[in-house]
């Protein structure tokens, strides 16, 4: 089960136990200490989430309700909460003035990719970015907000990244697209999404070739 | 008069060079298509010089312990006939090296490969042609009949490419994490066929110059040679319609060349229906040795290991079962194996220390990176269709953008 779709199950199975102001905070928790853990690893995360005593007497319920969430068809989930509406151009627009030509290309560019697959290698393609992010040391902060943003949880990137940082993680999305759809469709659509990034960040100073 | 002929083989093997060149490009894609041109051009010129300077020496040089031959090093003052012939066997040595080209392509660095085609030149090919084809050769002396080289060039070929595929792993995508096979077609069919023609003109002067001597043999040799060609091609069409699978380009090239690399070692001592018996059943061996290859998740571009490995292995056994005159003689056959076996041992072991060095010390395998940007401008700086394939990634225009990595 990728990423989004576990997202999604986390969601719906708290839904029902938390407020508004508590769920989104609870899958933050989960994303960033529990979603590379086993199943049983939930139970803690259960537990963190039991904040107010009302919710403690529910536990039990919750992590049975996160657990069968999980074995959920796609269509029952709740939408991802990170889900990300529109086109590339979105993530060129809701990029933070703080964010360089070059990290606002890239993300032009990355959106453009994951927009020109299915949802479920989406999700393969954020994970194995998220591995990738995990593996980098660098300013917490910058670190989150890289992260939330390759989660689709976040529409802003408002920081500014290397050019080698950028460069890997668009290699590295196109290495997944090689393992799931063969080297040939990889190339395609990294060809596409190429021409779109071109058109959608015409006004950028950074060519998108440079990310390549 | 053997002189004129040795040396017009020569040219013709020469020609070979060109065939392999485009056969592998052409199965090859578009962004690594002058990566594997570049590769097939300059292993022929690298691996001319070290052959001329070491390796000759150690396969016919003067052999007392019959294991490696002692002189003719950088031959300098030769007669016309130790010319010709040098001549003739480094074309046979370049051949050796090339076949590699073609099974590691897409992901391998240039400078690495051309390091990996030296040791195989001036190294690996001559240690066992010193077995096998000096005549004081251990081999030869067992009465080994590998006229032209099915085990000699082609296996030793196949054998290095065997184990330059296990060092250097599939390409990207090639094999998908849940065991999918991923497709790759090559980006010219038109070069592949073109290759192959080319190869199969080559292989008259491959076998017909082994007689190294312009006699009344020669046409009974170029008969068996293309006769066994044509029953590869069949052998691999009919293969492919018994496994209802698509008849593809590279089947029936490939088959061809099966068919061709078999009759390699028995072209001169075979009557001609055991020559097509040969080629078919190279042919057929070539196509189940893709799939076998493929199967296990080895990652070989144009089926190499399959067409000069296997059908080499096969050809070289039917060298002995149909020995004109001493038909089924277990005792030859016996000989024949040991052959195959020695070769495969020596030939496998050498190839995966010599790429397993590479690996480790200068690096064998082009990052994730530059498979990304394709082989033509990571290690060349160019692109092979600058006017053409404009819905590409890269285009030449872009070159002088890109960073170096």
């Amino acid at each position: 089960m990728d990423i989004v779709l576990r997202r999604r199950a986390i969601l719906t199975g708290l839904r029902p136990f938390l407020s508004d102001e508590e769920l989104l905070p609870a899958v933050a928790l989960w994303e960033r200490e529990y979603a590379g853990q086993p199943v049983f690893a939930l139970s803690g995360f259960i537990a963190k989430c039991c904040t107010r005593p009302a919710l403690k007497a529910q536990r039990g319920q919750m992590l049975r309700a996160v657990i069968g969430a999980m074995e959920l068809p796609e269509r029952q989930l709740l939408p991802d909460p990170g889900a990300r509406e529109g086109d590339a151009a979105t993530a060129q627009r809701t990029t933070s003035l703080s964010a360089d030509d070059k990290t606002s290309m890239f993300a032009v560019l990355l959106q453009a990719m994951l927009l020109l697959i299915e949802p479920a290698l989406q999700g393969a393609v954020r994970n194995r970015l998220l591995q990738q992010l995990d593996k980098q040391k660098f300013e917490g902060v910058r670190q989150q907000v890289l992260q939330e943003w390759l989660a689709g949880h976040n529409a802003t990137l408002t920081h500014s990244y290397s050019l080698d940082l950028l460069r890997s993680f668009i290699n590295q999305a196109y290495v997944a697209m090689c393992e799931a759809l063969g080297p040939v469709k990889a190339d395609q659509l990294l060809a596409q999404a190429i021409r779109q990034a071109e058109i959608q960040g015409h006004h950028l100073s950074f060519r998108v070739h440079d990310l390549l | 008069m053997d002189s004129v002929w040795v040396a017009i083989s020569g040219a013709l093997v020469f020609m070979m060079q060109a065939g392999f060149a485009m056969l592998e490009s052409g199965m090859a894609r578009a962004k690594n298509a002058v990566n594997v041109m570049m590769k097939n051009y300059m292993d022929l010129a690298v691996g001319a010089l070290l052959f001329w300077l070491v390796g000759y020496g150690l396969m016919f040089g003067g052999n007392p312990s019959g294991w490696i031959g002692t002189d003719h090093f950088a031959l300098a003052y030769g007669d016309d006939w130790s010319a010709s012939m040098l001549f003739f066997q480094l074309m046979f040595a370049a051949t050796a090296a090339t076949i590699v080209s073609g099974a590691m392509a897409e992901r391998t660095r240039f400078v690495a490969y051309l390091l990996g085609a030296c040791g195989i030149m001036a190294l690996i090919y001559p240690v066992f042609g010193s077995w096998a084809w000096n005549e004081h050769g251990w081999l030869r002396q067992m009465g080994f009949i590998d006229f032209a080289g099915s085990t000699v060039v082609h296996s030793v070929g196949a054998w290095c490419a065997l184990a330059g595929i296990m060092v250097l792993g599939p390409r990207l995508g090639r094999f998908g994490s849940k065991g999918e096979v991923h497709m790759i077609p090559g980006h010219n069919l038109s070069l592949v066929a073109m290759g192959g023609f080319l190869l199969w003109f080559g292989w008259f002067g491959f076998n017909g110059g082994s007689t190294l001597a312009a006699g009344a043999e020669i046409g009974p040799i170029l008969l068996n040679t293309h006769m066994a060609g044509a029953a590869g091609a069949v052998g691999a069409l009919l293969t492919a319609l018994a496994m209802r699978q698509p008849v593809l380009m590279a089947y029936v090239v490939n088959g061809s060349l099966g068919g061709l690399v078999a009759i390699t070692a028995g072209c001169a001592s075979m009557d001609v229906p055991y020559a097509v018996l040969t080629g078919f059943v190279g042919g057929i061996v070539t196509m189940f040795g893709v799939w076998a290859l493929e199967k296990l998740r080895l990652d070989d571009v144009v089926g190499a290991v399959a067409v000069h490995g296997f059908s080499g292995v096969w050809g070289t056994i039917a060298a002995g079962l149909f020995l004109k005159g001493n038909m089924f003689d277990l005792n030859q056959v016996i000989v024949q194996l040991i052959g195959v076996a020695v070769a495969f041992v020596w030939v496998f072991l050498s190839a995966l220390l010599m790429y397993g060095l590479l690996s480790r010390t200068i690096g064998l395998r082009v990052s994730t990176m530059h498979e990304q940007r394709g082989l033509d401008i990571t290690e060349h700086g160019e692109v092979g269709y600058p006017e053409f394939n404009r819905d590409a990634a890269y285009q030449r225009e872009h070159v002088q953008q890109l960073n170096r990595l």
